[in-house]
């Protein structure tokens, strides 16, 4: 029955959209008009609704701003659920030292002992920003704890000035973004540019620095290394040399180390020097509080541990610049890291806050160095004209509208001349313009076709996904790769596929040989092509149909 | 090429590529917000609502298979139940805006008023349909589609279409005739 009404009802609905009154349709079906016009008369009303045009939206803009300030969130989120995946929690410092700082030396000095010298050594290279700096830095305040003659932890705390000095040169000629602390004498200043202890710095009209900073006084220097590896001075200030041993993060209040903790070493009233170590300094894009332990170094045999409050500073900074990067409530805008809470005001009246917009920033400087935006707005776009770019990349996908290729992504319009027929694995030759807002668009493709067919035989010698190496030689497999038998490291296998532009080959079958039978197959025939480990795999460029003609395999099958 | 391109642009989307969800908000951000504005009768409430229902979906698509079957179809469910919980919370404004009633030459003031309130218990009646029931009315009576469009953006068949359309309406004038009472 209800299929019958459902039917006559989707008829009249029909019929009335092309003209035909109620009426005459409810007429034509006596036995369900009772519950036909009900319906019909509803859907009418319905359509009403439909047909008042629904206005032009007005700010369809800021919703997409918003979406797109969502999606950088989730990402953010979603790449640090899979770092911690990849951090095993006993070398999750964040976590470890979310605690307090007296928690964070007794867990330094455990983790110095659990982990033993290994880890720290490989720590030793490690720059503000890398995994393992957190380590350096804890190794290095045990270190400093556990020396208790005076002479030695001059020289220990010398030892560590001139590593922070090292690198910051490393973080400049890395071009890394990041926040440094060091210590040096001014051996010169010309004009904006200063020399504080064998490191270039460049100082600015922000620039905070002392009443009585001259060449040859020992300072401090709080410094912002920009993407062009200029460091930027933020402070420079006196510092008695060789003074006591301090050393400082950007934490939040709560996670200074409280005099108390460490009351039991307790200290003597002498002068002693101080040296400002930042624990980690270096702000990511996912900021973590880290503990701040202020050790006073005496030269008594009894290390002094106090806490020295940071006396709170707001300072409000103002600049210009690109934003590189959108994260979930961090940012970065001209090479520096930028909080933006949800209070952070936004004008977008010149265009939406994406990457690659600039903006004119007005921030606050918090206690612990951070940059907090109060307000961002966006400036007009630079007419600057697109940038030619060309490359080679192999292509990883392809569509009507994007494809990738080296990865790189790249926008397709109906402009975009294509030569050659894409596939994935393909090399391509990609001539692009790059627009302000950093993306690519592809003014030519030319896709290289593979050079020839080649089949050859070895040992497979590793296998990633999608790409195995058989015999030294890349094997790339795709959706169309036909694999038989059951791959393992060390096995044998045939492949026939395409040789690409670039030396790897683009498997279209690949026939892996049991390990026994390998094993047992006499390599007895000078046209057998079963390679050794060593031997270089014989390509053999495919003469019509591929078939298998090694006598290995053969006997295989 | 086109549902290549899709489902590249959707896997991309799944990573929170900004590119790529950009892409989306442009390809379907007006029609999800014609939708809304019809199911809601409000232009800036419609727009607020059209960025609520890609915020969700960015919330879902890691999780959820809906869209794997038919992405604007799962993008109007999400669209019909952000306007569901809109209408639920209760925070709908009773006063429609002056600027959203239009008034047509021959209209007395007064009718142009009943005209509004009916579209006002409508559209609330929508809102207390299925899930299913509520897109299938919507799309072919609001967004003037036919039954073969919206059984290929729902990913189910012109009969599947027909049944959820018959029992919409009739869910619909019950409704109606409950508030009426």
């Amino acid at each position: 029955m209800n299929e019958d009404i459902e039917n006559v009802l989707d008829k009249c609905i029909s019929e009335m959209e092309s003209g035909v009154p109620l009426e005459a349709c409810i007429a034509r079906y006596p036995s369900l008009a009772a519950q036909l016009e009900p319906l019909l008369r509803l859907v009418l009303e319905i359509r009403s609704l439909g047909q008042e045009p629904a206005p032009a939206p007005l700010n369809l803009r800021a919703g997409r701003q918003r979406v797109l300030r969502e999606a950088a969130r989730l990402r953010v989120s979603q790449q640090e659920k899979e770092r911690t995946r990849q951090v095993p929690w006993w070398l999750n410092l964040q976590t470890l030292l979310r605690r307090s700082a007296a928690a964070a030396v007794v867990a330094s000095v455990l983790l110095v002992t659990i982990l033993g010298a290994g880890t720290v050594a490989i720590s030793a290279n490690s720059l503000p920003g890398d995994t393992l700096y957190p380590v350096k830095r804890i190794g290095e305040e045990v270190q400093l704890l556990l020396t208790l003659d005076h002479e030695s932890k001059a020289l220990l705390v010398e030892r560590l000035d001139a590593r922070r000095r090292e690198e910051a040169l490393a973080i400049s000629s890395s071009q890394r973004v990041a926040e440094l602390s060091f210590r040096g004498q001014v051996e010169s200043v010309q004009g904006e540019l200063w020399n504080i202890g064998g490191v270039p710095i460049r100082t600015s009209d922000e620039t905070r620095v002392g009443d009585d900073v001259q060449v040859g006084t020992f300072v401090r220097v709080e410094v912002r290394s920009l993407s062009d590896g200029t460091l930027l001075a933020e402070s420079i200030s006196q510092e008695p040399q060789g003074k006591p041993v301090q050393a400082t993060a950007s934490v939040t209040p709560e996670e200074t180390a409280a005099p108390t903790d460490l009351a039991t070493l307790s200290p003597t009233a002498t002068a002693s020097p101080t040296v400002r170590a930042p624990v980690q300094s270096v702000p990511t894009s996912s900021p973590s509080p880290t503990p701040t332990a202020t050790l006073t170094a005496t030269p008594s045999p009894t290390p002094t541990v106090t806490s020295t409050p940071i006396p709170p500073r707001q300072v409000k900074v103002t600049f210009t610049g690109r934003i590189e990067q959108i994260g979930a409530d961090t940012w970065i805008i001209d090479g520096r890291v930028v909080k933006v809470p949800a209070s952070t005001s936004f004008d977008e009246g010149e265009g939406p806050a994406a990457i690659g917009a600039i903006a004119r920033v007005v921030a606050i400087r918090d206690e612990d160095g951070d940059l907090v935006a109060v307000s961002i707005a966006i400036e007009p776009p630079p007419h600057t004209p697109a940038e030619p770019f060309e490359f080679q990349g192999l292509i990883e996908s392809f569509g009507a509208e994007h494809w990738s290729v080296g990865g790189y992504s790249l926008t397709i319009t109906p402009d975009t001349v294509i030569e050659g027929s894409p596939r994935k694995g393909l090399l391509a030759e990609v001539k692009a313009v790059r627009r302000s807002d950093g993306s690519l668009v592809a003014v030519r493709i030319v896709v290289k076709p593979p050079s020839e067919e080649v089949q050859f035989e070895g040992i497979i010698e590793s296998l990633a996904p999608g790409e195995w190496v058989i015999e030294g030689v890349a094997v790339r497999l795709d959706s169309d790769t036909v694999v038989e038998g059951k791959p393992e490291i060390g096995g044998t296998a045939e492949v026939q596929g395409l040789l690409l532009a670039d030396g790897a080959v683009l498997a279209r079958r690949i026939v892996v040989q049991a390990a026994s039978a390998t094993a047992t197959t006499p390599p007895t025939t000078a046209t057998q092509a079963v390679p050794t480990r060593s031997s270089t795999p014989t390509m053999e460029p495919m003469q019509g149909p591929m078939v298998t003609q090694t006598a290995a395999s053969s006997t295989q099958r | 090429m086109r549902p290549d391109s899709e489902s590249a642009l959707l896997e991309r989307a799944r990573e929170y590529d900004a590119t790529a969800v950009a892409e989306l908000y442009d390809r379907y951000s007006l029609r999800i917000y014609n939708y809304v504005y019809h199911r809601v009768g409000n232009r800036s409430l419609a727009e607020d609502l059209t960025s609520t229902v890609f915020v969700r979906m960015l919330e879902a698509i890691r999780t959820s298979k809906g869209w794997h079957s038919s992405f604007s179809g799962w993008l109007y469910r999400i669209a019909h139940n952000a306007v569901v919980d809109h209408f639920r919370s209760g925070k709908q404004d009773k006063d429609v805006p002056l600027e959203d009633v239009t008034l047509s030459s021959s209209e007395h003031l007064a009718e142009a008023a009943e005209r509004s309130i009916t579209r006002e218990r409508v559209r609330s009646a929508v809102s207390q349909l299925t899930e299913a029931q509520g897109v299938v009315i919507s799309l072919k009576f609001l967004e003037g589609m036919t039954n073969a469009e919206v059984a290929e953006l729902m990913g189910k068949n012109e009969g599947a279409i027909k049944s959820l359309q018959f029992r919409g309406l009739a869910a619909l004038r019950r409704v109606i005739d409950e508030e009426l009472v």
